[in-house]
């Protein structure tokens, strides 16, 4: 097969695979539950988050009684936490269904009455062509989507990014982008900042080879390459944080205005600059970290292999005794400490920060510099 | 994906090869049964190194001349310096592996590397998208690690599949990226390693614990990861383990081992493969 044939050949499987984004089974309803929209703040999370049981289901916490109702079921798995969107009106999440062996994953996005769900991007497991990542962005009622492989590559599968509008259907390609791997929304400036694998021709090269970050402006269309050196923001747009998860600390922090690494002014120990960190909603740039107990010494001498141990299965994954921190981006002071798991799951349209405790979970106002 | 039948009758066999090896502590009375070490820090050869040159053995079965350096790594065409490796290995003497990790995994580079045989005993190497012997090198001390892990999973694993070895590190370390997404942040001085989680179904192939979690054996991975804490034992490949990256919110396995050690280290990245990272076996300051 010659290389035109076997370019027309990707080209039209690629407009397959796009053909089936906008899938949508508008009447389908598990539960058929309805939530009123009102002023309170809308909390959902996927359950069982504590793992005890199936993690199969998504629900809405009502503000005023405190229960919980299901808006949506799965037949498969939702392994991963679910979005909402800026205004709680949507939510997403991925979803695994099919029998053990051809397992299929896709991105469910429903609203909050479980009435609209759309299924978009099928594909397998395992070196795939399907979706590698999303964030809500563009105001309310669009995601940006980005698709290339999934699992472990075997072959090149080229990336995309797609802005796809989830009331219409309607998407948009964002060209010219080398190799996408990461997306995020910076609402202070209406664009999507994408971090781009380094040139292939780094490879094999001695020295850490820059990851190239683009700027979409959403308002105008227009793509531009930057000098920043990571996509999350803060909030107020003055500052920004990269993450390196295969480091002990493998967070760095920049000013926006310079790009320099300003890490070293925050007054926390390397080791609490954990790649888990998170902007604060509702504050300019406060930043929140998860406190991490010291590293055990290493034994001098050992004279037995160590082991691990199966945890216990009935112990949930949910860690309310846990200490966070909250740090002024600007100052690197340290601005306040509280305990909870935030990253039990929950996510709310609110500008707190959804922490689960032994009462029960609570929106908590961030402090403020 | 498949069971390669046929690969693992000679992984049984070089099992049974193995028990005997440790029985026998091979053949020579010279051998201490410890490790010496390898790495330029550590002395090379023993005071009483009983090995002239001849057909006796000095190690155990898997280091016939009990240098550290394994005779699959010393028969490995590859690590050969007429065939593009750094090494010229003599399976009935002692060699020098003068492998070094320098700079950190994030920004690094290895020299004199050594490449890992592509299947050996209780383990076999997939490439993904990387070409044969591209993607496979490290320090002496991880291929050892890997070697001596993939020895102990074949005599405690409780199914047949072997130890699922993925990426090392380039053959001169740098950055390991630009043919198939994602690239690696690390892997650039010859200190880690990906393996594959165990699946219910035996069979060889990925995983993602994550999104295909009724397949994800548990107690198997456990297993394997405790072939390596077997194996970081100075009596065996000598490595220390500096951290196991795993997605903490999927594997179901606590992150300290019973004594204390906090060796698992969440990582969102690592869904489909668990990541092993030796402390750099020559210091921290080339």
């Amino acid at each position: 097969m010659g290389p035109l044939t076997r370019r027309h050949r990707e080209s039209r499987s690629a407009l397959k695979w796009i053909g089936l984004v906008p899938i949508m089974s508008a009447l389908y309803s598990p539960l058929h539950a309805v939530q009123e929209q009102d002023s309170m703040p809308v909390l959902v999370r996927v359950e069982d988050r504590t793992r005890v049981g199936p993690r199969n289901r998504v629900v809405i916490r009502d503000a005023r009684t405190g229960a919980d109702r299901d808006i949506y079921r799965s037949d498969g798995d939702i392994p991963f936490q679910v979005t909402l969107s800026p205004d709680g009106d949507w939510m997403a999440f991925i979803e695994v269904v099919g029998p053990v062996g051809a397992r299929k994953q896709r991105l469910v996005v429903t609203d909050l009455a479980g009435r609209n769900v759309r299924r978009l991007g099928e594909s397998g497991l395992y070196g795939e062509r399907g979706i590698r990542d999303y964030t809500w962005c563009c105001g309310s009622a669009k995601l940006a989507i980005m698709t290339g492989v999934v699992g472990e590559a075997v072959r090149p599968v080229p990336e995309s990014l797609y802005v796809v509008d989830v009331q219409t259907g309607a998407e948009q390609s964002v060209k010219g982008l080398p190799r996408p791997l990461h997306v995020a929304w910076a609402a202070f400036d209406s664009s999507l900042y994408i971090k781009c694998a380094p040139p292939p021709e780094a490879r094999g090269k001695p020295g850490d080879p820059a990851s190239p970050v683009y700027r979409y402006h959403v308002p105008s269309g227009r793509l531009s390459r930057t000098t920043h050196r990571g996509i999350f923001f803060s909030p107020d747009g003055n500052y920004y944080f990269d993450v390196r998860w295969v480091e002990d600390s493998g967070f760095r922090l920049y000013r926006a205005s310079d790009d320099e690494n300003i890490t070293p002014r925050l007054a926390l120990s390397p080791r609490q600059l954990g790649p888990d960190a998170m902007w604060v909603i509702g504050a300019g740039h406060v930043l929140v970290f998860i406190e991490k107990e010291p590293r055990a010494p290493e034994p001098k001498a050992r004279r037995q292999p160590d082991r691990f141990q199966l945890t216990d299965r009935d112990a949930p994954l949910v860690y309310p005794d846990r200490w966070n921190v909250e740090v002024d981006a600007e100052t690197g002071r340290v601005i306040d400490r509280f305990q909870g798991d935030i990253r039990a799951g929950w996510k709310t349209n609110a500008p707190t920060l959804p922490v689960e405790r032994r009462s029960g979970v609570q929106l908590v106002r961030p402090g403020r510099p | 994906m498949g069971t390669r039948r046929a690969s693992l009758a000679r992984v049984h066999l070089a099992g049974a090869l193995l028990l005997l090896g440790i029985v026998t502590q091979g053949g020579c009375d010279g051998f201490l049964g410890i490790n010496w070490g390898g790495g330029p820090g550590d002395p090379q050869k023993p005071g009483n190194d009983c090995l002239p040159v001849g057909p006796a053995l000095c190690g155990p079965i898997w280091d016939t001349d009990g240098d550290t350096i394994s005779t699959n790594s010393e028969l490995n065409t590859t690590n050969n310096t007429a065939y593009g490796g750094f090494y010229t290995f003599d399976i009935t003497k002692w060699d020098i592996n003068s492998s070094q990790a320098r700079g950190v995994p994030a920004n690094g580079t290895l020299y004199n590397g050594i490449n890992l045989t592509d299947q050996g005993t209780g383990y076999l190497h997939h490439t993904g998208c990387d070409f044969v012997d591209e993607d496979d090198w490290g320090t002496g001390h991880l291929v050892r690690l890997i070697e001596g892990a993939g020895r102990w999973w074949l005599q405690f694993r409780e199914h047949a599949t072997a130890m699922q070895v993925g990426d090392l590190s380039l053959k001169s370390g740098g950055f390991f990226g630009g043919r198939c997404p994602p690239d690696h942040d690390s892997h650039r001085n010859g200190v880690d390693a990906d393996i594959r989680y165990l699946r219910k179904d035996h069979l060889e192939g990925p995983l993602n614990i994550c999104t295909d979690a009724a397949n994800y054996d548990t107690v198997a991975t456990i297993q394997l990861l405790n072939s390596f804490l077997d194996a970081e034992m100075p009596t065996d490949a000598n490595a220390h383990i500096d951290l196991i990256f795993v997605d903490m919110d999927c594997v179901g396995i606590p992150a300290k081992t019973v004594t204390g050690r906090t060796l698992l280290v969440h990582d969102p990245n690592h869904q489909d493969h668990f990541h092993v990272r030796i402390q750099d076996p020559d210091g921290p300051f080339n």
